[in-house]
């Protein structure tokens, strides 16, 4: 266990390059991975597909327009909060560097962290007033209630199999390996696909049944914080996974020790980082090509489904498999 | 369905008809004078007693020619391969008839349309509201009689903006609007649904919004053979089948003889339509599923069969083929090679594309069991093409009233029961791959003659009627002739106008994930629907402005 | 599995949308695109014009300068070819140019000029020079004379002949 004096030293010390590479870089990353991710899916679908930097250009041509959006103080304030938090989330998860924001509970802070983006802005969509985005912010709720109870499910079967909280010691390497630990693994990987809206569970979106839905009712800025947190969360979800099953530390050790630079380890790590970074975005992406979307009650279904699997690996956990 | 004297078909439909009024033979229909206070016996034996089907009602001033107003109905009977017109004439000081609604529902729309347009009241409809006019319009003016200008902007003075009616349905229930704008939609429409949750409990309809005048336009100032390309424009996928129907029907009137070649040449354009047409539904119904890559994958299957148009029309959709008395343009020999190989390879990928589509479960399982449609409700409404086929109505206007060249060519109808979106996918999957052969069996053996046929007298007044299985359905055109080469009615009905009411009993019950496609499942044409005229109803002093003010910018309102 | 197979497509298939507008896409033979009116043929008859069913054809005779203007206005042209059909001189074909937006829209007119015959009788300018010339080759030479009378004269003509018995 860490003593915080020192810890707290270190970060006041290098705080800005940890914020810098570790969640300035990811966060500048995003919409690129969302490029390459409409890439992949429009070649399968036999076209060319846009630019990899056009999700930024997107995400630009937003921003000009300034903020236009008017309504209820919420809702003009939710794309900020959402923002704000997608982006401190980054800082609780290694990303490039092995380093990150340690603390006892930081592994429910991160989870909490992460749900209040979609939270934020389902509680601002429903104050407009406007059907659509009402019905999907609806929808977004009921999603989200079951997301979250799978994803507390696993994150607790990793944390009792490990007897601890910290998010560093949740981490590989995992000597022994417990069956549970993988049937978690095996779920958080369903999870990171599905919280990033992608098909068959861009539900509370669905452009053709909602009109855009819960984004509906935002226009210029806003729009574009909205659709830079989901990214910025889609990223996040995806560091998860890898940093799950990338034994970050175990690499780093034995690299420094073979090689005679200090740093050349962490390099190493950072650059397979970004690496399965885009391999799982090409992966997912091209699984969502494949892919139709679900009814909002058949996603549930599948959803309660994995509650139950999420359930048996807590039981395992807690018997010691 | 009565069918036990298919034999003598035509000898008692005449008896039956002879009973009311005289009857006259027309081409391929049957005229049948009737007096006003028939029309509900009438359409009762037409439809329920003979099991024929009703397919439109169209509305006439003939004030300037013998004082009165013309009101008539179109029935298809199916049994001796015969339309019957019942023609009412009605005085202008009364213009009044009995509504047929309450005997056949499915007259509902056709009904309130010529109450709008011409001005023919009908006792006893049981929703006798605004259909095509705005509900602002002014009352007593109709677009479609003569004394109504065509070229003149309508202002009209202190109205009032749209007035919300809050019914207890809107309070008691969350309203969702689908439409006008919304992506789901391809063309501007209404759909008002009234949910609980997610369940849809009511949904409303507000249509013709992209009315063009086209009628009025057509009846002004275009010469017979000038329509068929306006025709063409009514719809942007399925042109050729209104300018064919619109043909036929003027070719019917005057008794026009079309070549064998030009009638073969119509087959082929006709079919190449229905292909594109349908593999343009099942890409787009992929995609309000969700399913892009599968609509990208039909859309990519479509490309060679428009080229393939473009090439032996000049165009991809617009094929400017048909005039009165044949096709203009002619399908040489390297086209019939080339088009044997497109069509070939169209027909194995849309097979191997549409078997892995199936199998696609979260795609099949919101199509399964979704937008039933009862064959007892279709009947009522008259639905027509797929979505009644596949609600198991076996009807198929190029097997009943065969024209153009289908009466010599072999082909299947598909027709299924389970009257789910699914099965109108699979019906219309089958109709591709019949039109493939079609078009296969008409090019092999296309008949050398003319291309058409100039020899014929354009009488006047002469009624006629056409029609046509549109890829959605039956197309049906009647046309009056008019003094010197013009016309004095045309009513181009195309068939979304008779399904779009069934969206409405097939959203009840539905889940609102749902409605995007059920409403796109009848494979809605909403321009086919909305050709007649809207005029822009301003608050101001009123006043005509002429034409050419607006074209010359001089109107400034 | 189903879903692999459009993984399979892609990869017999490959890409198969165009780079337009960035590579120039070819049309057939038969495409209807923009009519072009050839001045050295058009005789002014007007034929096109009655047979135009979307008025983008009109003519307009300035009397002052004797000359008729035939004008195309393509903004409103539906590439029927009607009017490629009705020319009894073949002026008017259509071209397979189908880029056809402008930034103003007098650049989608096309004008021919033909300088109007005056009437020998009363001096009205009423027809093309060219079309009296087509009409000419057909008759007789004492037939031709008529051709360069008014149809108002020529009406007041006929009727003065009538009513005269002929020598």
């Amino acid at each position: 266990m860490m003593d915080a004096a020192p810890l707290l030293n270190v970060l006041i010390k290098y705080w800005l390059p940890f914020i810098a590479i570790n969640v300035v870089i990811p966060a500048l990353l995003a919409p690129l991975l969302d490029g390459i991710e409409r890439r992949v899916r429009a070649r399968i679908q036999c076209r060319r597909g846009p630019p990899i930097l056009q999700t930024w250009y997107d995400l630009v041509k937003l921003f000009r327009k300034g903020a236009v959006t008017g309504g209820p103080i919420i809702f003009r304030l939710a794309p900020y909060i959402a923002f704000t938090v997608s982006i401190l989330t980054l800082s609780l998860i290694p990303t490039l560097l092995n380093a990150s924001l340690s603390f006892l509970g930081d592994t429910i802070v991160f989870m909490y962290l992460l749900a209040v983006p979609s939270v934020i802005i389902s509680i601002g969509s429903i104050y407009t007033g406007s059907p659509l985005a009402s019905v999907g912010s609806c929808r977004e709720v009921s999603l989200w209630m079951a997301y979250e109870l799978v994803f507390a499910l696993s994150v607790a079967t990793l944390a009792i199999d490990r007897s601890s909280l910290l998010l560093r010691n949740i981490l590989p390497p995992y000597p022994p390996l417990h069956p549970s630990t993988i049937l978690a693994i095996a779920i958080i990987a369903f999870l990171t696909y599905a919280e990033g809206g992608r098909l068959p569970y861009e539900i509370p979106e669905a452009e053709p049944e909602l009109a855009g839905g819960i984004v509906l009712e935002y226009g210029g800025a806003e729009l574009g914080l909205v659709k830079y947190a989901l990214l910025v969360k889609r990223i996040t979800l995806s560091t998860l996974l890898i940093d799950l099953i990338l034994p970050r530390t175990w690499l780093t050790s034995i690299l420094r020790s073979k090689m005679w630079f200090l740093g050349i380890g962490q390099v190493v790590v950072s650059a397979t980082y970004i690496s399965l970074l885009v391999i799982l975005s090409i992966t997912y992406s091209a699984i969502e090509a494949l892919y139709g979307r679900l009814r909002l009650d058949q996603a549930l279904s599948v959803l309660k489904k994995s509650v139950i699997i999420a359930g048996v690996a807590v039981l395992a956990a807690l018997m010691g498999y | 369905m009565q069918h036990s004297w298919v034999t003598n078909g035509c000898r008692e439909l005449v008896d039956l008809l002879s009973r009311y009024g005289s009857v006259e033979e027309v081409g391929n229909a049957y005229l049948v004078k009737v007096r006003a206070e028939d029309l509900p016996e009438v359409a009762n034996e037409l439809q329920w007693g003979l099991g024929g089907y009703y397919s439109t009602s169209v509305g006439a001033d003939f004030r300037p020619i013998d004082g009165t107003y013309k009101l008539y109905h179109i029935f298809s009977v199916p049994q001796c391969s015969r339309y019957v017109v019942t023609q009412a004439s009605l005085p202008p000081s009364l213009p009044k008839a009995p509504s047929i609604t309450p005997v056949i529902p499915g007259a509902n729309w056709g009904e309130r349309e010529v109450r709008d347009m011409v001005g023919i009241e009908f006792e006893g409809h049981p929703e006798p509201k605004r259909l095509v006019l705005p509900h602002n319009w002014p009352e007593g003016i109709h677009p479609l009689r003569k004394d109504f200008p065509y070229d003149r902007k309508l202002i009209i003075e202190g109205v009032d903006d749209e007035v919300e009616h809050v019914d207890e349905l809107a309070r008691k229930y969350q309203v969702v609007p689908i439409g006008p704008y919304h992506p789901a939609l391809h063309e501007p429409e209404y759909f008002e649904l009234y949910v609980d949750g997610e369940v849809v409990v009511e949904a409303r309809y507000k249509g013709f919004m992209v009315h063009r005048g086209i009628e009025k336009v057509a009846e002004s100032r275009m010469t017979l053979n000038q329509v068929p390309f306006i025709a063409e424009r009514i719809c942007g996928i399925c042109g050729f089948t209104h300018s064919c129907c619109y043909c036929q029907a003027v070719e019917s009137a005057l008794r026009i003889e079309v070549p064998e070649r030009a009638k073969y040449v119509r087959t082929i354009l006709l079919e190449i339509e229905r292909i594109h047409s349908h593999l343009l539904w099942m890409g787009v119904a992929l995609h309000v599923l969700g399913f892009d890559t599968g609509f990208m994958a039909y859309w990519r299957i479509r490309e060679p069969v428009m080229r393939l148009a473009e090439e032996l029309t000049g165009n991809r959709k617009t094929y400017g083929a048909n005039v009165v008395g044949g096709v203009r343009w002619d399908i040489r020999e390297d086209h019939v090679e080339k088009a044997l190989r497109i069509l070939r390879r169209v027909r194995e990928e849309c097979v191997a594309l549409t078997e892995k589509v199936l199998k696609i479960k979260e795609v099949v399982s919101r199509m399964k069991g979704v937008g039933y449609l009862s064959r007892e409700d279709a009947r009522r409404i008259c639905v027509v093409g797929p979505t009644a086929r596949a609600s198991g109505l076996d009807i198929d206007v190029r097997r009943d009233h065969p024209y153009a060249a289908y009466g010599e060519l072999d082909f299947r109808v598909p027709v299924r029961d389970e009257g789910d979106v699914l099965a109108r996918f699979l019906v219309r999957y089958e109709e591709v791959l019949e039109s493939v052969s079609i078009v296969e069996q008409a090019l092999q053996n296309l008949p050398k003659t003319p291309l058409i046929n100039e020899d014929y007298e354009v009488v006047p007044l002469r009624i006629g009627v056409g029609a046509t299985e549109a890829p959605r359905g039956e197309d049906v055109h009647l046309v009056v002739t008019g003094l010197g080469n013009k016309v004095y009615r045309w009513r181009p009905r195309a068939p979304s106008y008779n399904n779009i009411p069934a969206t409405l009993y097939m959203l009840k019950g539905a889940y609102l994930a749902d409605a995007p496609i059920i409403i796109a499942s009848i494979d809605p044409c909403f321009s086919c629907t909305d050709h007649c005229l809207v005029i822009d109803v301003r608050s101001g002093s009123s006043r005509f402005v002429s034409f050419r003010e607006l074209v010359r910018g001089g109107y400034r309102g | 599995m189903g879903r692999l197979g459009f993984i399979k497509d892609y990869l017999r298939y490959g890409v198969v949308t165009e780079k337009y507008p960035y590579e120039p896409v070819p049309t057939p033979e038969t495409f209807r695109g923009k009519p072009v009116i050839d001045s050295s043929k058009c005789l002014g008859c007007g034929a096109c014009v009655n047979a135009c069913p979307a008025n983008a054809l009109s003519i307009e005779d300035d009397l002052r300068g004797g000359i008729r203007w035939v004008r195309l206005f393509i903004g409103r042209c539906i590439y029927c070819g009607r009017c490629a059909d009705a020319c009894p001189v073949g002026a008017i074909e259509l071209s397979r140019e189908f880029e056809l937006s402008a930034l103003e829209s007098k650049d989608l007119i096309q004008e021919v000029g033909l300088r109007m015959v005056k009437c020998v009788i009363c001096g009205k300018p009423f027809t093309t020079y060219r079309l009296v010339r087509e009409v000419m080759r057909e008759l007789s030479p004492d037939e031709r004379v008529l051709t360069l009378v008014c149809p108002e004269c020529r009406a007041k003509l006929t009727a003065v002949n009538t009513s005269f018995a002929r020598w």
